[in-house]
């Protein structure tokens, strides 16, 4: 009984399919034989086939194979953004690649706290960091120029393992509007990679501080800025993550996309300050200065950063700027 | 149920899909037949939204792919190269794909067993041979239960269990009533899976047809049997509306002779009626040396002489369509396609 129910309600959805969409009725499917065999595991007119026992093992494996049996009713849903995230949070957590880039982002910013703040603690007198000179907060959180890397690896690999792979194609093949599938990484990215560095920010800043304390020079997340700026690093780094998604998505190749992002992070600062004097001002909007603000208790009046909550905003309109040139190549684009 | 109008692509000046107009029907496997570049790969992903026509549309169910509100409903898809991440493992794939349109875990655990990889479906693609890739591939385009199947060449690499595992599977799915798509450059692989048949050459649409009407008019449907009993069963196809020809005495001969003797007599056979060259190389003659005469039948399918041989006890010997001649007859097709347009087809065709 359950078995015949089981057989109904699948065959139905395959003949709600046909005869609502078929418009050529049978007269031109040709040659009879296309209907009429179509039940049948082999034609008669398979000319092609030697062997002769085929008929027999055909129909036996047909039946065995059959795919229509097993479901009930729909499988399938309509895609939505939710899915198509949890989708996507599926395969960022069952790639190594994702473990590895993540795990050494976490570590170098760590670990990275213990010899910036013990060279400090060597060299820093309690005057300079009462009045500013010298911040507590960003050299335990100095890892990030490092991290950065790591986290933005992770975040062009995102996009571009999918094409350098073909899987892009089954993807978009699901989503066929496919800007979906940008939201959604940038979403699940983000948001794995702030939780994560926001953990491995708070780590580096004890860490640190533990180190600056007894010396005096230390800070706590109660001093003016420090959670700001705790928050504000691992920020950035979610920043710097969706950058590398976004010229992933525009690039299309790892190495393309990566040397992109590095030049942007290291190289474009070399560059300006090459031109001395004239590009200073204009320095302090580049992505990577972009961190220092962040990631800093510093005043801007000696630091000649801009203050953290532009820093928020500049960073955002980037993010904005290229998630737009994104979404249009992506649409716009053959896969 | 696909539906293509005038589907045109161009890269830049080249054309690679030129006004292409056909039908794919539910319940049947239609074969998408070309030599290699013909714009068989291009066209399939047209179909799945991959790639935009320049002009034309390709409807699914009715609707263009983009406009599909559960696509994976409509259309499974496998593309000629592997959609698969090779870090990940085939399940987690799976899982991945099936997310996007809420499909059951169960499911996904239901297409691993059909598809045999359960042992190795917590392993990473990337160490799957190409047979296990396929298997994978196809796991995932069965994964939404869908009403139409798009596969660009899937056996292409595969031994021949692993062909005969996807002919059988395609077979059994368009006898569900699914609508099921398949591309190949071989005829004989079309031969075996196929009913209707979309032949294209240079981006043009050749013929629109069944495989047997194809076969048909390509080479006549002539099958080379081998029998002791040679002149009972010429009686009995005879009698069911099939020419015969008898092409050798061969009693007695060893059977390094008889291999001779009806290879010579069947380039003879082909010589006269047929494109030349047709029969010289491929009849694989393994003579057992027992008495046996060769006949030609023409006419008749293999698979009736066959069942007619059993039904009176005659024992075969071989029993051969001419299939080499197939593939002859395609290829002159198509290369009469395209020749006018440029030598250069006839030398990809060639190589393959």
């Amino acid at each position: 009984m359950s078995d015949m129910n089981d057989r109904l309600s699948y065959d139905r959805p395959s003949h709600d399919r046909r005869p609502g969409q078929t418009q050529e009725p049978i007269p031109s499917q040709g040659p009879s034989s296309s209907v009429a065999t179509a039940a049948i595991p082999l034609q008669p007119d398979e000319s092609a086939k030697v062997e002769t026992g085929t008929r027999h093992r055909a129909g036996h494996r047909a039946s065995r194979t059959r795919v229509g049996d097993a479901p009930t009713g729909a499988l399938a849903g309509d895609v939505t953004q939710a899915r198509v995230m949890q989708s996507e949070w599926t395969k960022l957590r069952s790639l190594r690649s994702t473990l590895w880039t993540m795990g050494l982002a976490a570590l170098l910013l760590v670990i990275l706290a213990v010899p910036l703040c013990i060279s400090a603690s060597g060299h820093w007198n309690v005057a300079e960091v009462r009045d500013g000179g010298q911040d507590p907060v960003y050299q335990s959180l100095g890892g990030l120029l490092l991290a950065q890397v790591a986290v933005g690896v992770l975040g062009v690999l995102t996009m571009t393992g999918e094409y350098a792979t073909g899987m892009i194609r089954a993807t978009f093949g699901l989503v066929p509007r496919r800007l979906p599938v940008l939201w959604a990484k940038g979403a699940v990215l983000a948001a794995a990679t702030f939780l994560v560095m926001l953990v491995a920010s708070l780590v580096a800043f004890f860490i640190g501080q533990a180190i600056l304390a007894p010396h005096d020079l230390n800070a706590t997340l109660g001093t003016d800025g420090a959670a700001r700026a705790v928050l504000g690093c691992a920020f950035y780094l979610t920043g710097v993550a969706l950058l590398g998604l976004l010229l992933g998505a525009l690039i299309r190749h790892t190495a393309g996309a990566v040397s992109a992002l590095l030049g942007a992070l290291l190289g474009l600062p070399l560059i300006f300050s090459m031109f001395g004097q004239r590009l200073e001002s204009a320095q302090r909007y580049l992505p990577a200065l972009l961190g220092n603000s962040l990631a800093s208790t510093s005043p801007t009046r000696l630091t000649d950063l801009l203050t953290p909550g532009r820093a928020f905003l500049v960073m955002c309109g980037y993010l904005v700027a290229l998630g737009v040139a994104a979404a249009f190549a992506l649409v716009r684009r053959d896969v | 149920m696909i539906e293509a109008r005038g589907l045109t692509k161009r890269y830049g000046g080249k054309v690679a899909v030129d006004d292409l107009s056909f039908t794919v029907r539910p319940g049947v496997v239609t074969g998408f037949l070309g030599p290699n570049g013909a714009g068989k790969s291009t066209t399939m992903r047209m179909i799945l939204g991959l790639d935009r026509p320049t002009q034309g549309t390709v409807l699914i169910d009715g609707r263009r792919y983009r406009d599909l509100a559960s696509p994976a409903r409509h259309v499974g898809a496998l593309l000629e190269s592997r959609a698969i991440h090779t870090g990940r493992s085939a399940k987690d794939h799976l899982l991945a794909l099936a997310h996007t349109h809420g499909i059951p875990r169960r499911r996904v655990d239901e297409v691993i067993d059909l598809v045999g990889l359960r042992d190795v479906a917590r392993k990473r693609a990337g160490g799957f041979s190409l047979g296990m890739g396929q298997r994978l591939g196809i796991a995932s385009a069965l994964l939404g239960d869908p009403a139409t199947l798009v596969l660009d060449e899937p056996v292409n690499g595969l031994d021949p269990e692993g062909v005969r595992w996807i002919r059988d599977l395609l077979r059994g799915l368009a006898a569900e009533g699914r609508a099921v798509l398949l591309s190949s450059h071989l005829m004989s692989e079309m031969a075996m899976t196929a009913t209707n048949l979309i032949v294209v050459g240079r981006g043009r649409l050749i013929q629109e047809t069944t495989v047997e009407a194809f076969v048909r008019g390509a080479s006549g449907s002539l099958v080379h049997v081998r029998s002791p009993q040679a002149a009972e069963l010429a009686e009995l196809v005879a009698r069911e509306g099939a020419t015969v020809t008898f092409t050798a005495t061969t009693a007695g001969a060893t059977a390094t002779a008889t291999g001779m003797a009806v290879a010579g007599a069947t380039a003879a056979a082909a010589g006269s009626g047929r494109d030349s060259g047709a029969g010289a190389g491929s009849l694989s003659q393994h003579g057992t040396g027992s008495e046996a005469e060769s006949i030609e039948v023409a006419g008749l399918s293999s698979e009736r002489i066959g069942q007619l041989a059993r039904a009176y006890g005659i024992a075969l010997y071989e029993l051969t369509p001419r299939l080499a001649s197939l593939e002859e007859a395609f290829m002159d097709i198509t290369r009469n396609a395209v020749e006018f347009e440029t030598m250069a087809p006839a030398t990809t065709q060639e190589a393959r």
